[in-house]
């Protein structure tokens, strides 16, 4: 089992350093087939993707525009609100806390789903219109 | 007034949003800043991969935050986190490396694919 835990973190490790996220997919593992508690599960997620990206983050800045004023003020925001969602954990049943964070990953994946659909009809859109463009032109 | 600072509002709000969802759920929140980033980027940037360069500085401070939480709050000890550090850091250094061999498109749907998956398999549960 050791070996598979690692195997699978190392292939999470690898979609969080490309930027599309590991998606909760680690809580999934640890909760389904490692028998570790929710809210342990999601602590375990959370120290993962940081070690995860910020391996990353040296290629994303070296090649990618960042928009550092931006970050920076959204960064503030996003802990203010890391503060008022950790206080919530408290609250909140660990099996509904299961249920609203199965419901977050099927939002995400049909968003991810659905904008990637819509990004390759835009390429073949564009890809007619520059054969049409050339035809003409020939 | 510059590009970026007409859409800081909407902006910050997506990330306290995303702050909220990360603290509670522990994944997810990045979701909201990528969708938000994406509605602007014609505005914001040339090239749309920036787009997941510029969430991942969002979300890595706000995971930092709420991984100190939960520390704090019990829920998760360094102990137990240590069989999956290593594979985090060699991870992400490939996924680094190999963000310009990969088209985007195709990891965008394999991921979402299995995130949909993950949740319907999570829901029956």
């Amino acid at each position: 089992m050791a070996i598979l835990d690692f195997i699978f973190s190392a292939f999470i490790g690898i979609l969080a350093g490309l930027g599309v996220g590991s998606g909760g997919l680690l809580v999934i593992w640890l909760t389904v087939l490692d028998g570790v508690g929710q809210l342990s599960a999601q602590g375990i997620n959370l120290i993962f993707f940081v070690l995860a990206s910020a391996s990353s983050l040296i290629f994303h800045l070296k090649s990618r525009k960042i928009l550092y004023k931006t970050v920076f003020f959204m960064a503030i925001a996003g802990v203010a609100g890391t503060l008022i969602g950790t206080h919530f954990t408290k609250f909140i049943h660990p099996d509904v806390l299961r249920k609203i964070f199965a419901l977050m990953l099927i939002f995400a994946g049909c968003v991810a789903l659905i904008r990637g659909l819509s990004a390759k009809k835009t390429s073949q859109s564009n890809n007619k219109k520059n054969n049409e463009n050339n035809i003409e032109k020939n | 007034m510059k590009k970026t600072d007409r859409h800081l509002f909407p902006l910050i709000i997506a990330a306290f949003a995303c702050g909220i969802v990360t603290g509670l759920l522990g994944a997810g929140g990045g979701v909201i800043v990528t969708l938000t980033f994406a509605h602007y980027a014609n505005q914001l940037f040339d090239d749309k991969r920036d787009i997941f360069a510029n969430t991942l500085c969002v979300v890595l401070p706000v995971s930092v935050a709420a991984s100190v939480r939960y520390m704090t709050l019990g829920y998760v000890g360094l102990k137990e986190m240590l069989p999956f550090a290593l594979p985090a850091v060699i991870g992400g250094l490939l996924g680094g490396f190999l963000l310009k061999k990969f088209r985007a498109g195709f990891v965008n749907t394999v991921f979402a694919l299995i995130t949909v998956w993950s949740g319907v398999y999570m829901l029956m549960k």
